[in-house]
């Protein structure tokens, strides 16, 4: 009996390298940006207000002046604008205050001033704004003495 | 044709057999992959506060920020020569980041080393996709990397913003 022996011969190759296979490697850097609080306010003006005369039979006028500003930065939510005197007013007179809302938040109208902080302007949320508008109202009626004197306002921006 | 003789029909089967014991298989494994080494040296951390502010209140933030020059330091290590070419990807992972603050990153020296670098020069804002911010070939020690963060005002509430910049190093064939 006759025998072949054949032995096959098969070959396998990889003829091409996914890209997959090609090395990467990874390296890292942290960046990190700390936004404090930021509220500032500041105010100009230096207003002089005098009742000097009436109505025969009236009670004075009030005076105003509107020539002072103030300006507002804030990245805060929701904060509000306090106003006080340093002192209180003699009796029979009153000084009241009114500041224009600056874009964002809501402007309260006149508030009488007191050495107690009062809202002036509420709900201030994230705004840059310059030169808005401070009227000042003074009051007095007859029954008032005389008098002449300066005055201390604090504004405040608070949460 | 009638049914096989049964000497022919042992005959193919020893042949069969043979042929089985004789198969003989080869596979040519490809060579293992040399991994390119990147490193990374660096961070940047940024205060913002009132001293930011343009020109005190009623003004917005300065809005552009920008790192030392030599913020990041990379290196590409371990090629397998001078004719070894890569390519450096860049993106953003972000953990707090807020989109409206917009970072880019430009490589500002070519560092040392055999071979070549090309490319990065310019400010690439950064996404959080890669794209690549520099190639070369060979080894390439001390590139210098500067970032850049511009976007910033008083709409973004107070927080920690925060940021990886990842950098990947991809073997070119």
């Amino acid at each position: 009996m006759n025998r072949v022996i054949r032995p096959i011969l098969i070959v396998l190759v990889l003829s091409s390298f996914p890209a997959g296979l090609f090395a990467a490697e990874i390296g890292t850097s942290a960046v990190t940006f700390n936004l404090q609080q930021i509220s500032e306010i500041s105010v100009t003006g230096s207003p002089t207000l005098t009742i000097s005369s009436a109505v025969a039979g009236q009670q004075p006028q009030p005076v105003t002046d509107a020539t002072s500003r103030y300006a507002i930065s804030t990245n805060g939510t929701n904060t509000r604008i306090t106003a006080s005197i340093d002192r209180e007013m003699p009796v029979h007179t009153s000084l009241e205050i009114r500041l224009a809302a600056p874009g964002s938040g809501t402007s309260l109208g006149y508030v009488t001033l007191s050495p107690t902080p009062a809202d002036v302007v509420t709900g201030i949320s994230h705004v840059a704004s310059g030169s808005r508008t401070v009227t000042y109202r003074f009051s007095a009626t007859t029954a008032a003495e005389v008098f002449s004197a300066s005055y201390t306002v604090t504004f405040t921006l608070t949460d | 044709m009638g049914p096989m003789n049964p000497v022919h029909a042992s005959a193919a089967r020893m042949i069969g057999t043979m042929t089985m014991a004789g198969l003989v298989m080869v596979m040519v494994m490809p060579a293992p992959v040399q991994a390119v080494d990147i490193t990374v040296v660096g961070s940047w951390t940024e205060f913002i506060d009132q001293a930011d502010l343009t020109g005190g209140a009623g003004t917005n933030l300065t809005g552009t920020y920008t790192s030392m020059t030599n913020v990041n330091i990379v290196a590409i290590t371990n090629t397998t020569g001078r004719t070894d070419n890569w390519r450096v990807d860049i993106k953003r992972v972000d953990t707090t980041w807020d989109g409206s603050l917009r970072l880019s990153a430009r490589r500002t020296s070519s560092g040392s080393g055999t071979g070549r670098i090309t490319g990065g020069t310019s400010y690439l804002q950064l996404t959080t996709s890669d794209q690549t911010l520099f190639s070369g070939r060979g080894d390439r020690f001390d590139v210098s990397i500067q970032l850049r963060v511009t976007g910033a005002s008083l709409t973004l509430s107070p927080n920690q913003y925060i940021t990886t910049v990842q950098y990947t190093v991809i073997d070119m064939p």
